[in-house]
């Protein structure tokens, strides 16, 4: 029943994906051809194109997850019916933006065009999506596995990074760090950690990795590296991304690169348990696991890109740069803990 | 999981009030530009202009656009809007006087914001025209 669900939420994400297309190449013709007849004129057309473009991953990820919770603890999820209704809601929820939209009614932020009301309806559905995926690892937790535990992290994030978008904010500055939450920390943290779950059940459903009768979830210490990997692949990414946007001073993505990588050599090497990993790194770190999450969120936030930081913008560039970026890693680090 | 449980808590509960008390935060922002603000939304300016480099690309980032084109020119361009080009018939989008005083309000306030030098100048790449 899980695999019939996935594959609806999969049939929904590549159908608008395919829409997306479209509506691209209409736009991109406008450019090109000028005076080019069209119902739709090119603000509220990108609108619809980058909307399509934030929730056809979003659906995607939704189906993704309840697929791979399936394969990794091998039983369905909690509600079939609960995974209905949350389709619907952010299919009509999605469809009510771009129509809307098409009619030229919408909000005017970027990513967030359409009406609050609608979001409000993709915050519902990711809510349920959250309940029906905490639920179902509740149920298996004598089972629970390091990648189920990761993709529910990250299903647990998507709605709280969407929270604070279904408000309004007169400041700019608070507008675009909002917003910001959702751009990048959707794409650079609660989906990285959904994929990078998905990752691993994929190559155990392959066989590339042996899972011994009776240690199914210490024959995961291996995909440490998928997820580590991936992160690291981010610290690279992120701080470029910094530097060249924000001029971010290159010894601050110095400390958090070092302390991942320390995480990729020192968890997989010559221990028996995954809690034998977790204690070595607690042991060898600078850093506990949680502190990254906990100083990375919140001092992101409080210090990096508040409204204190208004005036102060070395001190946001700093803290946008490094203590975000550490606590993507400190999200990785609660891999370790959930053996 | 009980220790799972415990941190994402403790993640999710700093991650909500933080958020809520920076929301909270006194916000020295014009009321001219609060209403601008809201004229920017409601010609959905953010799908062909950046604000801080975020944005469509297809036309001008205006986050100093104030201090390069000066007020007058500015309200001129908004109330009796040019061709777009290439096109050769389609105008920029217009508004109402009042509508173009709150925007420009609004551009001269996010002008303030500190940016450490984003946009970067326009600069010529060797061979190019």
């Amino acid at each position: 029943m899980s695999l019939k669900m996935a594959r609806r939420f999969c049939l929904a994400a590549v159908s608008l994906f395919g829409v997306q297309g479209m509506v691209a190449l209409l736009g991109a013709a406008e450019l090109v051809i000028p005076d080019l007849p069209s119902p739709i004129p090119f603000e509220y057309g990108r609108a619809i194109h980058v909307n399509m473009a934030t929730l056809w991953p979003l659906i995607g990820t939704m189906g993704l997850v309840y697929y791979a919770l399936q394969e990794e603890l091998g039983r369905d999820i909690f509600s079939q019916r609960l995974a209905n209704w949350q389709l619907w809601l952010v299919v009509g929820s999605a469809l009510g933006i771009y129509i809307t939209l098409a009619f030229q009614i919408g909000n005017g932020r970027e990513f967030f065009e359409g009406l609050p009301l609608f979001y409000a309806g993709v915050f519902l559905s990711l809510v349920l999506a959250a309940y029906n995926v905490v639920r179902t690892i509740i149920r298996a937790r004598s089972n629970l596995t390091p990648a189920a535990a990761v993709m529910t992290i990250g299903i647990v994030f998507l709605p709280l990074l969407l929270i604070p978008n279904l408000m309004r904010f007169s400041n700019p500055i608070a507008d675009e760090v909002v917003k910001f939450w959702v751009v990048h920390l959707w794409e650079e943290m609660a989906f990285e950690l959904t994929t990078s779950g998905f990752i691993a059940t994929f190559i155990k459903s392959l066989g590339l990795a042996a899972v011994p009768r009776g240690q199914h979830h210490y024959a995961d210490r291996g995909f440490w590296h998928c997820p580590s990997l991936l992160l690291d692949r981010d610290a690279c990414l992120l701080v470029g991304n910094r530097i060249y946007i924000q001029h971010l001073p290159i010894g601050s993505g110095c400390f958090p690169a070092a302390y991942d990588l320390q995480g990729v050599e020192t968890s997989p090497q010559g221990n028996q348990t995954g809690k034998v990993c977790a204690l070595v790194h607690f042991e060898q770190s600078p850093l506990p696991c949680p502190g990254g999450l906990f100083a990375g969120i919140s001092d992101h936030h409080t210090l990096g890109e508040s409204l204190h930081a208004r005036n102060l913008p070395d001190l946001r560039t700093c803290a946008h740069g490094c203590i975000w970026v550490l606590g993507i890693f400190g999200a990785g680090r609660i891999l370790l803990l959930s053996k | 999981m009980r220790m799972l449980m415990i941190i994402g808590g403790v993640s999710v509960a700093a991650f909500l009030i933080s958020s809520f008390a920076s929301a909270r935060l006194p916000a020295p922002i014009p009321q001219d530009a609060v209403q601008g603000k809201k004229v920017w939304q409601s010609y959905n300016c953010i799908s062909c202009h950046t604000l801080f480099g975020n944005g469509g690309y297809v036309a001008d980032d205006m986050t100093h656009i104030v201090m390069k084109r000066g007020q007058d020119e500015l309200k001129e361009f908004l109330i009796n809007p040019p061709v777009m080009r290439p096109n050769r018939e389609r105008l920029h989008p217009g508004v109402s006087s009042a509508e173009a005083e709150q925007l420009i309000s609004y551009l001269k306030y996010v002008d303030t914001i500190p940016t450490l030098g984003w946009p970067p100048p326009a600069y010529t790449v060797k061979g190019g025209r």
